[in-house]
């Protein structure tokens, strides 16, 4: 089963694609911030992010940094999901192992877990 | 705008139109509640869920749409306020953050979280619109909600101030250290990009009766807080 680390601050969104997931297969685990996300992927080492672009007390450009940082968790692919999405370049962005960048407000369940399954494949 | 202190008062004689000129500003604050509402409804379209999660569901649906139209209120009426004369009237302050409690609570139990009056506050007359002071108010505990710490204790306090002429309303976050998610990490930094928009709004309606909003960085959370001028008929009591 493939493992996948979300990293949503809003609780009620974070909950939403952890049911998601889970009924699409998936392993999923939630972090609430960066720091709390960093101890989940060192740990699980997952297949996947799902990440969000604005954390409380970080933000994901911080993330990305500190994954880059580390020569196994670089490779592990990154979706950024944002209600900033229209405001990132996904170029930029990609040399930090960001596949995609989602935008929220457009975004269906069964989208997201297309996107998910294309990086994990 | 941050003194050593960590206090800071938002600027005074900035309109809130000066400073969303960008209509896309305001769109963004809406888009997320909105984002989540629709996000939430595609999991109410899911034939596996128990009724109780469905009533569940459609609470986190409702407390969402009430947060998302808070604040188009709150826009509308700072719009409205170049127009309008609000009256003032002596407001006794535990009344006042009685109402914030009991309407923001249902929100923060919802997180799983509480919102509560500081039982160390007294009783103060203070000269204010009831109608935007408690929307002031709610902004600040709309904001404690969002961006402070998950496991800080929120409460709405009053205190009267050196001089005892005016009278501080105000919304705490406060964190224990023990309890603080991420240890070692400074407490909700008062990212002032994202508390900007509340804090103009509420700047905005505190002007209507001579306010003055400001923040306090403490060690352990922020506070939020509103200073109103106490009512004369104090010196009467």
């Amino acid at each position: 089963m493939k493992r996948i680390v979300v990293v949503e601050d809003d609780r009620w969104l974070g909950a939403h694609y952890m049911r998601v997931l889970t009924r699409a297969g998936f392993e999923p685990y939630l972090a609430a911030d960066g720091a709390e996300a960093i101890d989940l992927i060192d740990t699980t080492v997952p297949d996947a992010i799902i990440l969000d672009i604005l954390l409380e007390q970080s933000t994901a450009p911080t993330l990305l940094h500190e994954l880059q940082s580390h020569r196994d968790l670089s490779r592990i692919p990154v979706l950024l999901v944002s209600n900033i999405a229209d405001r990132v370049d996904l170029g930029t962005m990609k040399r930090y192992g960001v596949h995609a960048v989602l935008d929220k407000a457009t975004i269906t369940p069964a989208q997201l877990v297309g996107e998910i399954q294309e990086v994990v494949a | 705008m941050v003194s050593g202190e960590g206090r800071a008062e938002v600027s005074k004689g900035v309109s809130l139109r000066d400073n969303i000129a960008s209509s896309s500003i305001l769109a963004h604050e809406l888009k997320s509640p909105l984002a989540l509402i629709r996000q939430l409804t595609f999991e109410l379209e899911s034939s596996e869920l128990s009724l109780g999660e469905r009533d569940e569901l459609a609470r986190q649906i409702r407390l969402t749409s009430e947060r998302a139209l808070r604040f188009a209120s709150d826009i509308a009426n700072t719009g409205r306020r170049q127009q309008e004369l609000f009256n003032t009237a002596p407001l006794s302050s535990s009344v006042v953050c009685l109402q914030v409690v009991q309407e923001i609570q249902p929100l923060y139990k919802a997180h799983g979280r509480s919102f509560d009056f500081n039982k160390k506050s007294r009783d103060y007359l203070a000269v204010a619109n009831p109608d935007l002071l408690h929307r002031i108010l709610m902004n600040f505990a709309d904001n404690a909600l969002e961006y402070s710490d998950p496991s800080s204790v929120v409460e709405v306090y009053t205190t009267l101030l050196r001089k005892r002429d005016r009278v501080r309303f105000g919304v705490r976050d406060r964190t224990s250290l023990h309890g603080r998610k991420n240890a070692g990490a400074k407490p909700s930094q008062l990212p002032y990009d994202r508390h900007g928009l509340g804090l103009m709004i509420a700047q905005e309606f505190a002007g209507a009766f001579g306010g003055k909003i400001g923040t306090t960085r403490h060690r352990d959370g922020n506070s939020f807080y509103v200073d109103l001028m106490i009512s004369k008929q104090l010196k009467l009591v």
